[in-house]
């Protein structure tokens, strides 16, 4: 019976974060059945190693299992890459990411909710968080989108709260320099 | 002009004066852009999510094993605080420092035994003490003939 609600717990906890997960690792990856396979991973490790602790801790572990296998991912593709630089062969492992931003914009919407409403600013503010660097964009969406607190975000991360808030203001100082035409287009 | 159109241009003024988005601006466009893609997931995916979950949840292991469940925290047993695991540890170390003091003071005395026996097995002192008695005689006969001739 316990076992029961243990099993349901976790299954309300995953169904929970599943399609935040997933696009996380689809943001660290650019492609989208590798962030599949890097979820399902993450949800497997979480239940079978830490499905008895306390569902209270398993937001931070499972944030953490799934950075891990993000890096775990970037590792092999950056053996692959080398690999395919020996034999002098080409891959676009980051196809979508390499795209250039659109940059219209629409002159008629002042606010910053209002702007959001200009499919361009959108598409672009998205296409510049695909184009962070991986540390920032980890620390950026766990701080803002998760909204973990800095100590949470440097735990998951394996760093020091310092580097967690040097991440966090480099990826907003980014964003801001992407996102400056639309602004003094208005 | 009135002051709700005043307050209006500030507005507008202030919005032109600054250099681009704030950080708080950023990050709720962020967020409302991140949060309208998540909508946005196709069936396909999110088909394959549900049956990760499911796999997940039947997979799941709900009790700890042995091992996480006495020797929590990677073996860190002064963060951990776990009574079992200290009062063994400290078990261990007594039994270690008698077991060591108990070897040391054997090894003393089988060194000192060996010591004797080396003495003895010594073949010239095995001869002089086979010869004591002869000796004392030969120094009680030199005794008695000093005593003759004086």
């Amino acid at each position: 019976m316990q076992a029961q609600q243990q099993r349901n717990n976790l299954d309300r906890f995953l169904a929970g974060v599943e399609r935040r997960a997933f696009r996380l690792a689809q943001l660290a990856t650019g492609q989208t059945q590798p962030a599949l396979d890097i979820v399902q991973d993450a949800m497997l490790t979480l239940s079978k190693k830490y499905a008895h602790k306390l569902p209270s801790e398993w937001g931070p572990l499972f944030h953490r299992i799934l950075q891990n296998k993000i890096k775990d991912w970037y590792r092999r593709q950056s053996l692959s890459q080398r690999i395919f630089d020996w034999f002098g062969m080409k891959t676009s492992v980051q196809g979508e990411i390499d795209d250039v931003i659109q940059t219209a914009v629409d002159r008629q919407t002042p606010l910053p909710f209002e702007r959001l409403k200009n499919a361009d600013l959108r598409q672009a503010l998205n296409r510049s968080i695909e184009k962070l660097p991986r540390r920032q964009q980890q620390a950026f969406l766990l701080r803002h989108w998760e909204g973990f607190s800095v100590k949470q975000t440097a735990s998951v991360m394996q760093c020091s709260e310092g580097s967690v808030k040097t991440h966090v203001s480099r990826a907003t100082q980014f964003l801001k320099q992407q996102l400056e035409g639309f602004y003094h287009d208005q | 002009m009135t002051s709700k159109q005043q307050d209006k241009d500030i507005h507008q003024h202030d919005i032109h004066q600054k250099k681009g988005f704030s950080s708080e601006e950023i990050n709720a466009m962020s967020q409302s852009v991140l949060n309208e893609k998540l909508d946005n997931i196709d069936v396909a995916t999110l088909s394959r999510l549900h049956q990760a979950r499911q796999q997940a949840v039947d997979a799941a292991v709900l009790r700890p094993s042995f091992l996480q469940r006495y020797w929590p925290d990677r073996c860190n047993l002064r963060r951990s605080g776990h009574p079992i695991l200290q009062a063994l540890a400290l078990v261990g170390l007594i039994v270690f420092a008698l077991g060591t003091g108990y070897l040391m003071s054997h090894t003393r005395t089988d060194q000192l035994n060996l010591g004797q026996g080396e003495y003895l097995a010594n073949e010239d002192d095995l001869e002089v003490a086979e010869d004591l008695d002869f000796i004392a005689w030969l120094i009680e006969q030199d005794k008695v003939s000093d005593n003759h001739a004086g």
